[in-house]
C-alpha cells in the first residue's frame, strides 16, 4: 500500500444537516424523521446545527428548502466551534415557494474541525424544511439556538435547543444547488 | 497482527449508503420508475476514506428494460475516471452490472457516481423523495450527457429521482 492517507474521512461536496457529517444519524435514530415543513418557531431565533469537516472544504453557497409560504427575511451562515461567525448572508428576503432558496456566500475555507450551520428568520410565518422534533431531542442531537439573533450575530451565544424544529439545510462546496 | 489494521469498506457501495447522502432519502423506499429524461445524467456525491478497488459498476433495473445505460465515477471537480461504457439495459427487477476490464483503484477522496439512460422507457429503482430533498442531498444533473462526457457540467436537479446504483469491489453482486 502506498503513502496515500488511509482511514481519513472526506466530505462529500454537499454537507446537509441531515447527512452523516452532521446530525443525520441522530435525527433518524431518534425517530425525528427527515421530512416536515414548518413555520419558523420564534421570530428572530437562530438555530445552529453542528457538522464536521474532515478535510479542507471551500464553502460556496448555502441552500434552504422553502415551503409553501415565504415571509419576511432570513439569514444563514456558518459558525466555528467557538461561536464565531465565519460567514453569513445577512438579512435576505425569504423568497421562492416550494423550492430550494440558495444563498451565495463569500467563499469560505473550512479547515478540519467542528462547525455550525445557522439559520435565523425574523418572523413566524415563513416555512422552511425541518422535522417537528420532540423537545429536547434536538438538543440531544447537538442542536443549539440563540434568541434575538437576527441578523446572525458575531459572536453567537449558544443556548440549549428548546423548540420543536431542526432545520434541514445544506452547505455546498460547489455553485449548483 | 499489526494493530490498528486498515479500515476496510463493504463490498458494495450504493447511492443510498454510508458514503453518499442517500440517508436523506430515508422514508422513501426505492421503486421502479422511468428515467426522467432521455440522455440526462444524474450525479450523486460520495466520498471514500480508504482506497477502494472498483471491479464493477451496477444499477438496479426496474420493471421495464429499454435503451442503453452508462454508469461512471467522476472526480469532485468533474473528470470522468471510470465508466461501464454504453450498455444495453437488460433484465427487469434485477441488479445489472458491468465488470471493468481492469479494476480501478479509487484513492481516498470526494467523488460523484453518475448514471445516464438513453430512454425514458428505461426504468430503474429510485427514491421519489421530493426534488428539494434531492438537491439538499447533493443530486445534480447534466442534459445531453449520453455517453457520459469526459468532464461534467453540473446543473440543478430538475426531478425527484434518486437512483439506486453504485460501485462494487465484489466480484459478485
Amino acid at each position: 500500500m502506498g503513502d496515500w492517507p488511509q482511514g481519513q474521512e472526506f466530505n462529500r461536496q454537499v454537507i446537509c444537516s441531515a447527512s452523516l457529517e452532521s446530525i443525520g444519524p441522530d435525527v433518524v435514530g431518534t425517530g425525528q424523521g427527515m421530512t416536515g415543513l414548518q413555520a419558523w418557531p420564534t421570530a428572530n431565533l437562530a438555530i445552529f446545527v453542528p457538522f464536521l469537516v474532515f478535510t479542507p472544504f471551500l464553502a460556496k453557497i448555502i441552500g434552504v428548502d422553502n415551503g409553501a409560504t415565504v415571509s419576511g427575511n432570513i439569514d444563514v451562515g456558518i459558525y466555528d466551534g467557538q461561536q464565531n461567525r465565519l460567514v453569513s448572508t445577512g438579512s435576505t428576503a425569504h423568497a421562492g415557494t416550494s423550492t430550494v432558496q440558495t444563498f451565495d456566500i463569500t467563499d469560505t475555507l473550512l479547515l478540519p474541525g467542528i462547525y455550525y450551520m445557522a439559520q435565523a428568520m425574523d418572523n413566524t410565518t415563513g416555512i422552511t424544511h425541518g422535522p417537528a422534533s420532540t423537545v429536547p431531542i434536538g438538543g440531544a442531537c447537538g442542536v443549539l439556538q440563540m434568541a434575538s439573533a437576527f441578523p446572525l450575530p458575531d459572536p453567537a451565544t449558544f443556548a440549549a435547543h428548546a423548540v420543536a424544529f431542526i432545520p434541514i439545510l445544506s452547505v455546498y462546496g460547489r455553485t449548483v444547488a | 497482527m499489526d494493530f490498528p489494521s486498515p479500515v476496510s469498506l463493504l463490498p458494495v457501495i450504493s447511492s443510498f449508503g454510508r458514503f453518499t447522502s442517500g440517508l436523506i432519502s430515508v422514508g422513501s423506499s426505492p421503486t421502479s420508475a422511468g428515467w426522467p429524461a432521455a440522455d440526462r445524467a444524474l450525479f450523486v456525491p460520495f466520498s471514500l476514506p480508504v482506497q477502494y478497488l472498483v471491479k464493477k459498476l451496477w444499477w438496479v433495473n426496474g420493471a421495464t428494460a429499454a435503451g442503453n445505460v452508462e454508469c461512471g465515477v467522476y472526480t469532485a471537480d468533474g473528470t470522468l475516471l471510470l465508466t461501464s461504457g454504453t450498455t444495453a439495459q437488460s433484465g427487469t427487477n434485477v441488479i445489472q452490472s458491468v465488470t471493468l476490464g481492469t479494476a480501478f483503484l479509487l484513492h481516498p477522496g470526494s467523488f460523484y457516481m453518475a448514471l445516464v439512460m438513453s430512454s425514458t422507457s428505461s426504468t430503474v429503482f429510485r427514491s421519489g423523495t421530493n426534488v428539494r430533498m434531492c438537491r439538499l442531498a447533493g443530486l445534480a444533473q447534466q442534459a445531453s450527457a449520453n455517453p457520459l462526457p469526459a468532464t461534467f457540467t453540473l446543473a440543478t436537479a430538475a426531478g425527484a429521482y434518486w437512483p439506486l446504483f453504485g460501485i462494487a469491489r465484489a466480484s459478485v453482486i
